[in-house]
C-alpha cells in the first residue's frame, strides 16, 4: 500500500502541475464547484431494474467536461474530503483510492472520450468513458486487495466481478445520459475530442498491458480463487484446451523466477494475440477495399 | 445510498471553532502529530492500545468524545466486509487488524478535524509542500458542498412531487441542470473574487 501511496503522490503532483499550467485563475472555482457537484450528485438516484438504484460516480464526467489532468485533481480533492471529513474510505486507504479512482479511473475515462469521441459518436464515447473509468478503478482495487494478501473466496470474487460489470454499465449509461442532456442544456461544456484511431490503438495497447499485469498479480496470489471462478463459469475445460496447449501450465520455462515466468508467458501471449489481431485487421481492410 | 448531506455532516465546522488549548495549538504541530499517529497505526501491531488516547484528548479539549467515536465508526461497514472474508478464511488476526486499523486511524483524523478548522489544516498542509491546487479545490468543495447538496435535494423533492422520481431521463436532466448551474455559479464566484482583488476564498 505504501508503494501505491508514493505512486499516487507523484501522479497527483504531476496532474496538479499539468492542470495549473493549462489553467487561468478562473478555472479554480470551476474545479471546486465541479467537485461539490459530484458530492451533490450522489443524492440523485438513477433507477435500475427491480427497485435497485445507483448514482453517478463522476470520474468520467469530470474528465469529459474539465479535461483529464484537472479532473484528476478534482477527484483527488473529493477523495481527500471524504476521508478527512466524512470518514468515508479511510485515510490509510487514501493513497490506493487516489491511485484507483482519481488517477487510473479518470485517465481511462479521459482516454476513452478522446479515442472514441469523433463527430456523431459522442454518446458512445461518453458511455465508454463511464464504463472504462468505473471498471479500471474497480479491477485495480480488487487486484490490490488480492496483492495485500486478503483471501477472497472464489464465489465472492465472481460476485464482485459481476457487480463491477453492472456498476460499470450503469456508470456508462449515466455518464452518456448526463453528457447528452448537458449538450442540450448548455452546449459547449463538453470537452472537444479528436477521435484519433492511432491514439486509440496506443491507449488500448497500454490498457491491455496494465490489465495483463494486474491479472497476473491476481493469478499469482489467488490461484484457487481464479480456478473456482473458471469452474463456476465452466471454462476450465476450454482453458486447458486453449491455453495449456501452446504453453504447458502457462509458464515459459526458460525465464527465471516464478512471477517473472508467468508475467513473461502472459506478455508473450499478449504480443502473439496482438500480432494475430493486427494481421487479421489488415487482411479484413484489404479484403473490404478490394 | 442517497442520504441527505446536511446539518450533521457539517458538525466539524462547529467543533473546530472551539477555544480550548488543543484548538489554540499551531495547526502545523497538530497535523504533524496526526500524521505520526497515522503512521504508527499503519505500521505497528500494538497501536490499537492507543485507541483511548484520541478520545481522552477530545475530552480534555471539551469536544464531544462520544460523537467523535460514533463518526469514526463510519469507516467500519466497508472494512467489515473484508474482515469477514478474512475471518471466514481462518485468518482471524488479519480480520481484527482490518477492523481496528481503519477505526483507530479515523479516530485520529476526527480529532484533528474537530480541533482544527479546515482552512488551517489546508494551510499547514501547504506549508508541508502539498500541491496548492488540490488544497484550494478541497477548500472550494467544502465551502459549496452544502449549497449544491441543498439544490440537488430540492430537485429530488420536486421530481418526487411530479411523480417523476423513478425516471432515468429525469435524473439525467436534473444532473445536467445541476452541473450547468454550478458552472454558472463558479463564473459568478470568480467575478466576485476579481472584484475583491483576487485572494482566494476569504
Amino acid at each position: 500500500m505504501g508503494v501505491l501511496g508514493a505512486a499516487s503522490l507523484a501522479g497527483v503532483a504531476a496532474a496538479a502541475r499539468k492542470a495549473s499550467q493549462a489553467l487561468d485563475e478562473s478555472r479554480v472555482p470551476l474545479m471546486g464547484m465541479a467537485g461539490a457537484f459530484v458530492f451533490a450528485a450522489q443524492m440523485i438516484n438513477f433507477p435500475v431494474a427491480a427497485g435497485a438504484s445507483g448514482h453517478l460516480l463522476g470520474g468520467a464526467l469530470l474528465a469529459i467536461t474539465l479535461g483529464t489532468a484537472p479532473a484528476a485533481v478534482v477527484m483527488t480533492a473529493i477523495l481527500a474530503i471524504q476521508a478527512l471529513l466524512f470518514q468515508d474510505g479511510g485515510v490509510l486507504a487514501l493513497g490506493a483510492n487516489v491511485f484507483n479512482m482519481a488517477l487510473a479511473g479518470v485517465a481511462a475515462g479521459g482516454w476513452a472520450w478522446q479515442a472514441f469521441g469523433g463527430p456523431g459518436r459522442r454518446r458512445l464515447a461518453a458511455f465508454a468513458a463511464g464504463c472504462l473509468s468505473a471498471l479500471a478503478a474497480a479491477c485495480l482495487a480488487l487486484a490490490e486487495l488480492a496483492a495485500s494478501g486478503i483471501r477472497i473466496p472464489g464465489a465472492a470474487l465472481g460476485l464482485a466481478l459481476g457487480i463491477f460489470a453492472l456498476t460499470a454499465l450503469l456508470e456508462g449509461a449515466i455518464t452518456a445520459a448526463v453528457a447528452a442532456a448537458l449538450e442540450s442544456v448548455q452546449p459547449g461544456l463538453l470537452g472537444r475530442t479528436h477521435g484519433s484511431p492511432r491514439r486509440a490503438l496506443s491507449g488500448l495497447l497500454l490498457a491491455s498491458l496494465l490489465l495483463a499485469a494486474a491479472g497476473f498479480l491476481i493469478a499469482s496470489s489467488l490461484p484457487d480463487g481464479l480456478e473456482h471462478l473458471a469452474e463456476a463459469i465452466g471454462i476450465t475445460g476450454l482453458e486447458r484446451a486453449v491455453l495449456a496447449a501452446p504453453m504447458p501450465d502457462y509458464e515459459a520455462k526458460w525465464l527465471g523466477g516464478d512471477w517473472l515466468q508467468k508475467a513473461g508467458a502472459g506478455l508473450f501471449g499478449l504480443i502473439v494475440t496482438a500480432a494475430v489481431c493486427w494481421a487479421a485487421g489488415r487482411w479484413i481492410s484489404r479484403w473490404r477495399s478490394a | 445510498m442517497a442520504q441527505r448531506i446536511g446539518g450533521r455532516h457539517f458538525a466539524f465546522d462547529e467543533w473546530s471553532r472551539g477555544g480550548s488549548w488543543l484548538h489554540r495549538l499551531d495547526a502545523r504541530w497538530k497535523l504533524a502529530a496526526a500524521l505520526a499517529a497515522l503512521l504508527l497505526t499503519a505500521l505497528r501491531g500494538e497501536a490499537w492500545m492507543a485507541a483511548p488516547l484520541p478520545l481522552l484528548l477530545a475530552l480534555a479539549a471539551r469536544l464531544p468524545a462520544h460523537a467523535l467515536a460514533w463518526r469514526a465508526a463510519a469507516v467500519l461497514p466497508f472494512a467489515a466486509v473484508f474482515a469477514g472474508m478474512s475471518w471466514l478464511a481462518g485468518d482471524s488476526a488479519r480480520a481484527a487488524a482490518l477492523l481496528w486499523r481503519p477505526y483507530v486511524s479515523a479516530l485520529w483524523v476526527t480529532l484533528l478535524m474537530a480541533a482544527t478548522p479546515l482552512e488551517e489544516v489546508l494551510a499547514a498542509a501547504a506549508r508541508f509542500g502539498a500541491p496548492r491546487l488540490v488544497l484550494e479545490v478541497m477548500h472550494f468543495i467544502w465551502r459549496y458542498l452544502g449549497v449544491l447538496s441543498e439544490q440537488a435535494w430540492r430537485m429530488r423533492t420536486a421530481a418526487a412531487a411530479r411523480g417523476a422520481d423513478r425516471s432515468f431521463e429525469v435524473s439525467a436532466d436534473s444532473l445536467a441542470v445541476l452541473f450547468a448551474a454550478s458552472y454558472q455559479r463558479a463564473v459568478r464566484v470568480h467575478r466576485a473574487q476579481l472584484a475583491r482583488n483576487g485572494g482566494g476564498l476569504r
